[in-house]
């Protein structure tokens, strides 16, 4: 299995940007109302530098994985307590973004459906990618889907333009203040910061010299593309009702409507979405039993697959309602995010340059 | 190893898969809304009727045979709530209500005056609903009567406000969401297009696109701009595209008539020492005289700046008394000008943001209108006049 740079550019920002752009727009308006485009930037200035941090700590160890190089900077069985809990996030994580998928789907399309079939047959795509192509498969795939959400975005970008009004924008900073702008970047700092995941990939690079510019080209393409997603919902929309709606870019687009021709586009934006989702859960679903696979040291990775696979479903038909999910996003928001993305790796990275600095004395 | 048991499996299994749709329902069990309307009635019940496409008449003509057989039917229902009336109105319906093309939503007038804050939620919430909706309030009617009109250019007749919207150079698609926008924000008051019923001397009753309907702070009608205010409304926040204005030229024995393009519109918010806010609004526009009563003959410059000082004094002025009404009699800020003043100042902004109702019907506003006219069409002074007469 290797992955060039170019495929890890575009599986980071297909994963990064789907989600980030459906689901984290509505809270920063909520908090830093018209300025809620300056907690985009924000939140790309920390994802960058969490990325920078992620991959400069996998750079230390060539070739080798997260579970694997953490479990030598911390020690077998410190890194060992820590990593488990990294493995329950991923599960955890992969069966709400599946959920998250799901209701989505089941609100803007099929509401007759059973949740469960909506999930199945998407969880069914990714077990197959990740069963038959591994990460090469993943990595094709996200050249493929990447192109095309690119293209998609701009098209949402060329559609709405009757519907921007820049007035509404302003005024800038003024009504708001550091505070909230600080407060509302948090949400898509932690989805662009998912790029964390990247500790897990490159050691399948045959360059990995290249993954460096890659990741954060790929988080910084994102964070554009999330940046003028939240101006276009602000300048359709104004500050007060994205805070409000679920899916606020989701009703930008079925807002659109160019010339009374070209309407009702909603099926795109949920065909877009679906395939970024699918790229993010096939990455998790791959981490996740690679990963597990090494900690467990079991010989086939793909085994654990049927391991983790239903427990992901059943995870992701865990919650009740919405809201249940919301609370996950909260404890994402407020244990996982700060620890696991953010402070677990810092730790790692320093430790490790330590480390390495000392034994080559 | 023989794999082929499987793969057939799996080929049926992705057969059964892919080709239903546990979602789908077909064309012939759809009716298509393509315009509703609400109503209070004088016992405080709700009623709720819908325009649906009859799809086997569509072909006809709209008006041609015997009655009942239009391109379309109206269905009405009666409840305690809006849900409630459509539930009694589906249980009318052979088929499912498919909302997806709705454009138009009829509100009466008695309702608008009761209220519609319980009228504004679904719109938004049910996935099924479009937030391109233009609501429409139905002076001195229902919005029944507004449904039941038919309109001889369209099959439709719910295609004919929507058409006459645009055709007079309004914003089609917007009122439900700039309502929403207004109304959700900070002191400002938001505002519906209206329209109304009349039977003048053509022989039918026909649909009129009235003015704006003004809005107060608790969803509740409180009056109305006619046509030529509303559209002065319009063109301070820019949401305009044609407008035609007749206006006196003093000393020139008549009027001419001025067809305006290419709109611009500033407003410049100030705030005094002692705390007094000043709106300062500037009106542009490219106009081209289409109708000339005047004896001028516009290929002197001297004439056409005449009547363009002429058209732009009057303008202001009438500009500037649609704003006193507005500020006198209803007190409603539906021009956004909290929203420049928040721009412009916002630290001003902060500090008036509770009292706004108290300050906006204070605000001293200056307006200066200042249309450019450049073209006159392909008569100098009117033909008919004798050379002694033009000046």
């Amino acid at each position: 299995m290797k992955l060039s740079g170019y495929q890890l550019f575009w599986l980071i920002f297909t994963m990064a940007f789907g989600m980030t752009a459906l689901f984290t727009v509505s809270l920063p308006i909520a908090v830093a109302k018209q300025d809620a485009w300056l907690s985009t930037v924000l939140a790309a200035l920390i994802s960058l530098f969490t990325t920078f941090v992620a991959v400069r700590l996998s750079l230390l160890y060539p070739g080798q994985t997260f579970i694997e190089y953490s479990q030598v900077i911390l020690g077998r069985w410190l890194g060992k307590i820590m990593l488990l809990s990294y493995l329950a996030t991923w599960v955890s994580l992969t069966g709400i973004i599946l959920r998250e998928y799901a209701d989505f789907v089941y609100l803007a399309l099929f509401d007759s459906t059973p949740l469960w079939i909506v999930i199945l047959v998407m969880l069914g795509a990714s077990v197959y990618v990740t069963c038959s192509g591994g990460l090469r498969g993943i990595g094709r795939c996200g050249e493929i889907i990447g192109p095309i959400s690119v293209v998609g975005c701009l098209l949402i970008i060329i559609f709405s333009v009757n519907d921007w009004d820049w007035l509404r924008l302003l005024p800038v900073y003024a009504n708001t203040g550091l505070l909230p702008i600080a407060k509302g970047s948090l949400l898509p700092a932690s989805f662009l910061g998912e790029s964390f995941i990247v500790v897990m990939l490159i050691a399948f690079m045959p360059k990995p010299r290249r993954a460096q510019i890659s990741a954060l080209l790929g988080v910084a393409a994102a964070s554009a593309a999330v940046l003028a997603m939240t101006l276009i919902v602000v300048m359709t929309f104004g500050p007060n009702i994205p805070a409000r709606l679920i899916y606020p870019l989701y009703s930008a687009v079925t807002y659109i409507s160019v010339m009374e021709f070209i309407q009702n586009i909603d099926v795109l934006a949920v065909l877009l979405w679906i395939v970024a989702i699918f790229i993010k859960l096939s990455l998790y679903l791959f981490v996740t039993s690679y990963g597990s696979a090494q900690f467990f040291g079991i010989k086939r990775w793909k085994n654990t697959i049927w391991f983790i696979v239903p427990m992901v479903f059943v995870i992701s038909l865990l919650p009740r309602n919405f809201d249940i999910e919301m609370i996950y996003t909260k404890f994402w928001l407020a244990v996982i995010y700060p620890i696991s993305l953010v402070g677990i790796p810092l730790l790692l990275w320093m430790v490790g340059s330590l480390r390495k600095r000392t034994l080559s004395h | 190893m023989n794999r082929r048991p499987a793969a057939v499996v799996a080929w049926l299994l992705c057969i059964a898969l892919t080709a239903g749709c546990w979602d789908r329902t077909e064309i012939s069990d759809r009716v298509f809304d393509l315009a509703a309307s609400a109503d209070l009635k004088e016992n405080g019940t709700y009623m709720i009727a819908g325009q649906f496409i009859n799809p086997s008449r569509m072909e006809e003509s709209p008006k041609g045979g015997s009655g009942g057989s239009k391109s379309y039917f109206i269905e009405t229902g009666t409840g305690q709530s809006a849900l409630e009336s459509i539930q009694k109105m589906r249980q009318k319906l052979s088929r499912v209500i498919t909302r997806g093309h709705r454009r138009n939503y009829y509100i009466g007038e008695s309702l608008a005056k009761n209220g519609i804050k319980d009228m504004l939620d679904a719109f938004s919430r049910d996935p099924g609903n479009r937030i391109r909706l233009d609501m429409w309030v139905v002076k001195g009617g229902t919005g029944l009567q507004a449904l039941e009109v038919p309109y001889p250019l369209e099959k439709i007749p719910a295609v004919a406000p929507f058409k006459i919207h645009k055709a007079v150079g309004g914003t089609t698609g917007t009122t439900y969401l700039d309502y929403l926008m207004a109304s959700s924000a900070e002191g400002e008051s938001p505002t519906l297009p209206v329209v109304d019923i009349v039977k003048g001397s053509s022989p039918q009753k026909t649909i009129r696109f009235y003015g704006r309907a003004i809005f107060n702070r608790d969803y509740r009608l409180v009056g109305y701009l006619n046509f030529v205010e509303g559209a002065y409304r319009q063109w301070i926040l820019h949401k305009i595209s044609y407008l035609d204005l007749v206006e006196e030229v003093p000393g020139a024995g008549g009027s001419v008539g001025v067809v305006i393009s290419r709109f611009g519109s500033k407003v410049k918010s100030s705030v005094t020492p002692d705390h007094k806010v000043k709106m300062r609004i500037e009106l542009s526009g490219a106009g081209q005289i289409v109708e000339n009563h005047t004896n001028l003959d516009f290929r002197e410059l001297k004439n056409l700046t005449l009547a363009q000082n002429a058209v732009n004094r009057q303008t202001s002025e009438h500009v500037s008394a649609m704003i006193g009404k507005v500020q006198k009699q209803y007190g409603t800020d539906v021009f956004g000008f909290v929203q420049t003043l928040n721009r412009q100042h916002p630290s001003e902004w902060k500090r008036l943001k509770g009292q706004w109702e108290h300050i906006f019907p204070g605000i001293e506003v200056t307006v200066n209108v200042n249309v450019n006219l450049k073209y006159f069409g392909l008569v100098g002074p009117p033909l008919q006049f004798r050379e002694s007469e033009i000046k």
